[in-house]
């Protein structure tokens, strides 16, 4: 290791400290105190804190280093912080090093996005389209020298809607740019999967689910993307719906491989059938799903970009409605010319390994 | 000396991987698609070729590959070096006969310890 | 606080070392790519410059922290920075930490942008509505006589088109700005674009009795690389502003040209131009609502305009018009990406290639 930026880290934007795996922080620099969520003056994690239950579980043997995680609703001034964590071993004593990159303004943009996407696809895409068709029933009457005065108020109707949900948009604040929804990095399959069973796995348990999860097949591939917005999509689908499932027969979800890439499926079992829904099977729309939760409009989104479909099908039998949702995410080849920035990485990553073995003495080339 | 072919279309890719190899005893060659690759391999006889999958011109590496290991009179070495890193593309690249595969982006470590490691 | 190479790659500042004469000891990957500059030069930005004479002839004392402009890149994108500068490890070397403040500036820009365009275009759209909605409901309640009814629901249908198209546009828009159009990566041949988009204009133009013509399109262009669909939208969108605009027995004019880098597509009005009114607005990516001298009603531009323009934008382009007495033309401008630059990722990686080598002769040399 060597010393490169002394005195400056404060001045950072990513946070970085030094903890042992007692959750004890014996360096923090002031962006990592803020996403961490560090009291003033305090020098251990909070026993809630993302970071201090992946120690927790490294320590029982349950997981290795180097590990990345999100840090979501460390709360700072009012306001939620949001961030990317990497932690690695830095030294045989037990000190971890821990990056944060301040995902805060991106995950500001991100909502913000989010909300003029559900305002346009979820409340206004209809209405408009009901509208659309409206006047030009309308147009047509009027044209056939017939001005009919049923279809004249329905289109004011209609128009009425439209009017009031616009107004809406136009008082909202809304970004519209540059937001990089698809990252570039590569994803087992297996490992996303695990990552999404232990985050439903864990509100699940929150709400006193029960909670099956079958093992990821052997030889799932990899995707292209990125992992933090994938499995934000993913999980969010399933959380608008958890609050409908019954506690004992709760949730089960398994994968699979595809031909095109693979496929993850959740089944819930509802506490019971809406009243006036009759025995049946069939798919939910995604123009329904948006009304069912709206922002489920951005992680449809997300999923397509990244080449994937979410489907949510329902079945009534009896007194009992199950929902499945199937998310067939694809596979594809990475781009090289997109390499360039984690190949450095990569370099990086192995000087920073020889650093390491001279620093530990191991001048002999002996393995660690 | 070992004779090293770097064979891939990016030329920023050949200059990176033969600065990283210029710690060893090895004469360097490069070749920026199949056919050119094909035509050095058996006409100069390289000891290792580092072959990417992905090429323009027609033959594209798992072709080389295959091209050269069936051929008895050439005795090269292969490293599939490319960015396709699917199990399923690692299986069909030992399958074309490759002596390894390396996925893109590599660790230089492994592409040094690889080629030295065939080249002894 | 030490930090290992591969921690000091992966953050999000720039990190740079620098001696007392300026020159570049240590940068990473978003250093080099925010400087724009290699191991061993001397920084070039010059704010950054005066501030180290500052400190090293004791006018200044560490840390300081201030805004600097970064110089454009080759597709005329300047970025600004948050810098600060630190004292190193030893007397006489210095540590420059980088933030980019360009997207925080986009995302203000774009939201003004945006609420800007929402409230000229959509708003002024939404009060026409209103006014229609009211007035219709006026006559179904019988408060005038005759038969407006008729030329009231006329309004309100106009109205609703307007507001529904608007709406549509800003549907389109959440598309485009979502998609991270610089990775497209696809050889585009400006010749074919043309020619697409000319093609899907064709039936349009010759229903108003236009004439489409080409100029240029013998000539030899290297490709651009991009969104070859966006871009043709981009095209298309302006050439359609053009066909609706233009006076029938008149023509539109595509050409194109390889200058400098830059392949220039552009399109004019031929023949006897286009009319006064319609004129000062054409090819302005979204303006103000525009009364005109004979009071006729409002003229609000094509949502499709400015989402050409940011199309054109987001490929490092940039539109440039000119208005004559009698015609328009647009011109767009695109960069000619060169392909075998080296990109800033294995710049960096041929540096680290170095310090790797170096690292493991030592190791061996210790065994």
């Amino acid at each position: 290791m060597f010393e490169r930026i002394p005195g400056a880290a404060d001045f950072l934007s990513d946070g970085v400290a030094l903890v042992n795996m007692e959750g004890v922080v014996l360096y923090a620099n002031v962006a990592a105190r803020t996403l961490l969520g560090l009291e003033e003056g305090g020098q251990k994690l909070p026993q809630a804190s993302p970071v201090r239950r992946a120690l927790e579980s490294v320590r029982r043997g349950l997981n290795e280093l180097p590990k990345e995680i999100p840090i979501r609703g460390v709360q700072h001034d009012g306001r939620p912080m949001y961030a990317e964590a990497r932690m690695e071993r830095l030294s045989d004593e037990g000190a971890v090093i821990v990056l944060l990159r301040n995902q805060t303004q991106a995950m500001l943009y991100a909502n913000l996005l989010k909300n003029l996407m559900d305002m346009l696809y979820g409340n206004l895409r209809l209405p408009c389209e009901a509208l659309a068709a409206a006047v030009g029933r309308a147009e047509s009457a009027m044209a056939a020298g017939q001005p009919d005065l049923d279809l004249i108020k329905e289109s004011l109707a209609r128009a009425v809607v439209v009017r009031e949900g616009c107004e809406g948009l136009v008082d909202l604040a809304h970004l519209i740019g540059h937001f990089p929804i698809a990252g570039d990095e590569r994803i087992p399959a297996a490992h996303l999967f695990q990552l999404l069973v232990e985050r439903i796995g864990q509100v699940a348990r929150e709400l006193g689910l029960a909670f099956q999860a079958a093992p990821a097949p052997e030889g799932l591939p990899a995707l292209y993307g990125s992992t933090k917005w994938l499995l934000r999509a993913l999980e969010e689908h399933l959380v608008a719906v958890l609050g409908e499932a019954d506690e004992a027969r709760g949730l089960t979800v398994n994968a699979a491989a595809t031909p095109e890439g693979f496929l993850i499926a959740f089944r819930l079992r509802c506490r019971q059938r809406p009243a006036g829904m009759g025995v049946g099977s069939g798919e939910i729309l995604p123009e329904a799903q948006a009304m069912l939760a709206p922002e489920l409009a951005i992680d449809r989104h997300v999923l397509e970009l990244h080449g994937g479909r979410a489907r949510l099908h329902w079945n009534a039998n009896g007194d009992c409605l199950e929902l499945t949702f199937r998310f067939a995410l694809k596979t594809g080849v990475r781009e090289e010319s997109a390499l360039g920035a984690e190949q450095a990485q990569r370099y990086a990553k192995d000087i920073a390994q020889l650093y390491r073995l001279r620093g530990l003495g191991n001048l002999k080339g002996q393995e660690p | 000396m070992k004779k090293v072919l770097i064979v891939d279309d990016r030329a920023e890719i050949r200059k990176l991987v033969q600065m990283t190899l210029e710690l060893g005893e090895f004469e360097f060659m490069e070749a920026a698609d199949g056919p050119t690759a094909l035509h050095l391999i058996r006409s100069a006889q390289p000891d290792v070729v580092l072959l990417d999958i992905m090429m323009p011109g027609g033959l594209d590496g798992l072709d080389v590959c295959k091209t050269v290991k069936t051929d008895s009179n050439v005795r090269s070495r292969i490293v599939l070096l490319t960015a396709r890193g699917q199990q399923k593309d690692i299986e069909d690249g030992l399958k074309a006969g490759a002596d390894a595969y390396l996925v893109k982006p590599f660790s230089p470590l492994e592409l040094i310890d690889t080629v030295e490691r065939l080249t002894v | 606080m030490k930090l290992d190479i591969g921690a000091i790659e992966a953050l999000s500042e720039g990190v740079a070392e620098l001696d007392a004469q300026g020159r570049l000891l240590f940068l990473n990957a978003n250093a080099a790519r925010m400087l724009n500059q290699r191991l061993g030069d001397t920084v070039a930005n010059p704010l950054i410059r005066r501030v180290i004479e500052s400190v090293t002839g004791g006018y200044d004392s560490l840390p300081l922290a201030f805004p600097a402009n970064m110089e454009a890149d080759e597709y005329g994108n300047a970025d600004e920075m948050a810098v600060s500068l630190h004292q190193g490890d030893e007397t006489g070397r210095y540590v420059v930490l980088l933030r980019s403040v360009a997207e925080e500036k986009l995302f203000n820009a774009s939201l003004e942008n945006l609420l800007e365009f929402v409230q000229a275009v959509l708003g002024a759209r939404l009060n026409a509505l209103e006014v229609a909605v009211a007035g219709t409901e006026s006559v179904l309640r019988g408060r005038f006589s005759g038969d407006p009814l008729a030329a009231a629901a006329e309004e309100l249908v106009f109205r609703a088109h307007n507001v529904t198209s608007a709406l549509a546009g800003i549907v389109e828009l959440a598309d485009l700005g979502s998609a991270d159009l610089r990775r497209d990566s696809h050889r585009i041949s400006p010749v074919e674009l043309a020619n697409e988009a000319l093609a899907e204009i064709a039936h349009k133009a010759s229903q108003r009795g236009l004439w489409l013509s080409r100029s240029g399109f013998d000539g030899q262009f290297p490709p651009l690389y991009g969104s070859r669909g966006w871009l043709r939208r981009a095209l298309v969108a302006h050439l359609e502003h053009f066909v609706e605009a233009a006076d029938s027995a008149s023509g539109i004019e595509v050409k194109l040209k390889h200058i400098d880098g830059y392949i220039l597509f552009t399109v004019r009005g031929l023949g006897h131009g286009f009319p006064a009114a319609v004129k000062g607005q054409t090819c302005i990516p979204f303006a103000k609502e525009a009364q005109h001298d004979d009071g006729s009603g409002e003229r609000l531009p094509r949502l499709g305009l400015a989402l050409a323009h940011s199309i054109v934008e987001r490929h490092g382009g940039k539109i440039k018009r000119e208005a004559s007495a009698s015609t328009a033309s647009l011109i767009i401008e695109l960069p000619v990406r060169l392909p075998d630059t080296l990109e800033p990722g294995l710049e960096q990686a041929l540096r680290y290639a170095e310090e790797l080598k170096t690292l493991i002769r030592e190791r061996r040399a210790n065994r």
